[in-house]
């Protein structure tokens, strides 16, 4: 494909004003990113009415758009790593090791290598984006129900890496996880389902409700705890930047994620939320000592690699096909309406100043991330230590905010505490937060589209496995459960070799 | 972040009777979702069951194989355990009426009284940050916040 819009597209993306626009965009989207339940939706939803009544040209509303949604993905990490409150879906898994490696006081390292991995994921997107983006977005439109839900299948399968020492409770979490997915109307057969009449529970729980509950109060409570027994010390900030020893660690992950949250980035539905999990799971899976879960920057390398992979590649079925990836893209594509543009193959060779100057913004965008955040880590780091009594009723407040504000609803807050009580006993039992959130995001896919597929197939399963696609990815679910048995078995056969030869001997 | 102190595994024992209690409760309400179509074979109530059953079964697993679990709080420490959840209640369920800034005041103040403020301390940290993220969110950032019909007689 020539890459001529593209040349096009960098002419218009350092134009001065485009540039600040970048930039402006870059910021407020990191600011409005920190804010718990207001995410890139929010902040595109809040400028494109701005930027339309402005008459900023198309390819610069786009551009301050993009730049938007890189910045509010960035800053979502800022909460989810210094207060454990997540600003979006996609930064739950970053909160996993984010949040116990800032109480060790190394958040100034996590935020640096969240904003490396960030980079890199954001950078190898937007070059899948520019190489490919053609031929995935026909890949995309080939992924049917019963393809999604091998993908789910697989994620899943990578779920196995949560399971600790108590599996039981993994399960348990998983099911709730699950459970929790079911609540609310049911698409496919208008049924109401555990809503208990109550007309905010129609919709089912939002994802946002239940991770600042699960998350954010439930962490407020156990600092309570560890307030009146004296254990809630000051944290320190610590050196700056990660070491390099941290960061050739985390170097593979990251390009792992990169790739694979591009790709679940690409299909339509799924989405940062999943690409993140998939990431943390499947290096988990990999490369766990006992670390991940207690602060391993490796485990906030990945998702959000993986995280700002699948931004970018939520932009390639919109622009090839003019089907969003996410939700944001959604509202961009309503952008690229209002000024008339029809994406598609077209735009790439119509308005290459649109299709280009989108891309090529990309690319500025994340240089402009990177070298505004780098700067601004050690600031960012300094929040934890503002005395608790001033930190921990922001925390509170952000939380009750961030769902109200979303919601406009009493209910849904109340929802979130008592979701976040049960959350509080949950942990003090001894169970980890995360397979609840991964059953949550996974759960729905994959029962609408089991269902979906099955209603094609007039309820023969055999259509599960009737695609090229839908093997290759129940093989790899297959192979990411059994090899690192196969291979722990192997070691320790390896091991016993010796020692029955020793014996024999 | 947690610290794990073993404790009787009763509370295990309890948490897993009240998971087995949901699961059955779900179940049970499962069958009886009402619905007079559904274009695939599996309907919206296989789904439900099938994670209730698995549920149900975790659960007596759980039951009898608790594991560890830390001790949950008791006397003056459930005491504030329980201030800071009422108080999170009550603020929020009267947010409509009374409005966002008295609510939220109480609801800060409260926090950071129990975060070591004193009386006074806790009040001035109530009403400048309820004003704070007030005028944050109402003005720069242009969203709802209710202003309390008690006041408005709205």
């Amino acid at each position: 494909m020539s890459l001529d819009y593209l040349w096009t597209g960098f002419s218009v993306a350092l134009q001065p004003q485009n540039l600040a626009f970048g930039l402006i965009g870059c910021f407020l989207g990191t600011i409005i990113g920190a804010l718990p339940a207001i995410g890139p939706i929010n902040g595109i939803a809040l400028l494109l009415p701005i930027a339309f009544a402005a008459k900023l040209p198309p390819e610069s509303t786009m551009i301050l758009l993009a730049a938007v949604y890189y910045g509010a993905e960035y800053g979502g990490r800022i909460s989810s790593i210094l207060l454990n409150v997540p600003g979006d879906a996609g930064a739950v898994m970053t909160a996993v090791d984010g949040y116990p490696a800032a109480r060790q006081g190394r958040a100034a390292e996590a935020l640096t290598i969240s904003a490396l991995s960030s980079f890199v994921g954001g950078i190898l997107a937007v070059i899948g984006l520019t190489f490919f983006a053609p031929a995935l977005g026909l890949i995309a439109i080939k992924f049917g129900p019963a393809e999604y839900v091998a993908l789910m299948v697989f994620a899943f399968a990578t779920l196995a890496s949560m399971v600790g020492h108590e599996p039981i409770k993994t399960l348990i979490g998983c099911t709730l996880g699950l459970l929790l997915t079911t609540i609310g109307l049911d698409p496919t057969s208008g049924a109401y389902r555990f809503t208990l009449d109550q007309p905010e529970l129609h919709d089912g729980i939002e994802f946002i409700i239940l991770v600042i509950g699960l998350f954010s109060i439930s962490e407020v409570l156990l600092m309570l705890e560890h307030q009146m027994a004296g254990r809630l010390k000051p944290i320190p900030v610590g050196k700056g930047f990660p070491s390099w020893a941290d960061i050739k660690a985390s170097f593979w992950p990251t390009i792992r994620s990169s790739a694979s949250g591009f790709v679940i980035g690409v299909l339509p539905g799924t989405g940062a939320s999943v690409a993140s999990a998939v990431a943390y799971t499947t290096e988990k899976r990999l490369l766990d000592r006992g670390t991940f879960g207690k602060g391993d920057l490796r485990g906030i390398a990945a998702p959000e690699a993986a995280n700002n992979a699948a931004a970018g590649g939520a932009f390639v079925p919109m622009l090839t096909l003019g089907v969003p990836g996410s939700g944001t893209t959604a509202v961009m594509l309503g952008a690229l309406m209002l000024y008339n543009i029809t994406p598609g193959p077209q735009l790439f060779t119509e308005r290459p100043e649109i299709a280009g100057g989108l891309i090529a913004s990309m690319y500025v965008g994340n240089v402009l991330l990177l070298l505004m955040n780098i700067p601004l880590i050690g600031v960012f780091a300094r929040m934890l230590q503002v005395p608790n009594m001033w930190l921990i009723p922001a925390i509170v407040i952000l939380s009750v905010l961030g769902v109200y504000t979303a919601y406009s609803s009493v209910m849904s807050v109340l929802i979130m505490l008592g979701i976040g009580v049960v959350g509080w006993g949950l942990r003090k039992l001894g169970f980890d937060m995360a397979p609840i959130v991964l059953g949550f995001v996974l759960g729905k896919v994959l029962e609408t589209n089991l269902r979906n597929a099955l209603a094609i197939s007039g309820g023969d399963p055999s259509i599960l496995v009737d695609s090229a696609i839908s093997i290759i990815l129940w093989i790899a679910a297959a192979l990411i459960v059994a090899l690192p048995w196969w291979l722990a078995r192997r070691k320790r056969a390896g091991k016993m070799a010796p020692l029955s030869a020793e014996a024999s001997g | 972040m947690a610290h794990a102190t073993p404790t009787t595994n009763r509370s295990g024992k309890i948490a897993a009777a009240i998971l087995l209690a949901i699961a059955i409760g779900l179940g049970g309400a499962a069958t009886q979702i009402d619905y007079a179509f559904s274009s695939d074979p599996l309907g919206p109530k296989a789904v439900p069951l099938i994670l209730s059953g698995a549920l149900a079964l975790f659960a007596l697993y759980y039951w009898f194989r608790p594991g560890e679990a830390e001790a949950f709080p008791q006397g003056p420490l459930l005491l504030r355990s329980l201030c800071f959840i009422v108080t999170c209640f009550a603020t929020v369920a009267l947010l409509d009426l009374v409005g966002f800034l008295p609510a939220m005041t109480v609801l800060i103040g409260v926090t950071a009284y129990l975060f070591g403020a004193t009386v006074p301390g806790a009040a001035f940290i109530g009403v400048a940050q309820a004003a704070f993220w007030f005028i944050c969110f109402k003005y720069a950032l242009g969203t709802y916040l209710p202003m309390g019909t008690l006041f408005s007689g709205g």
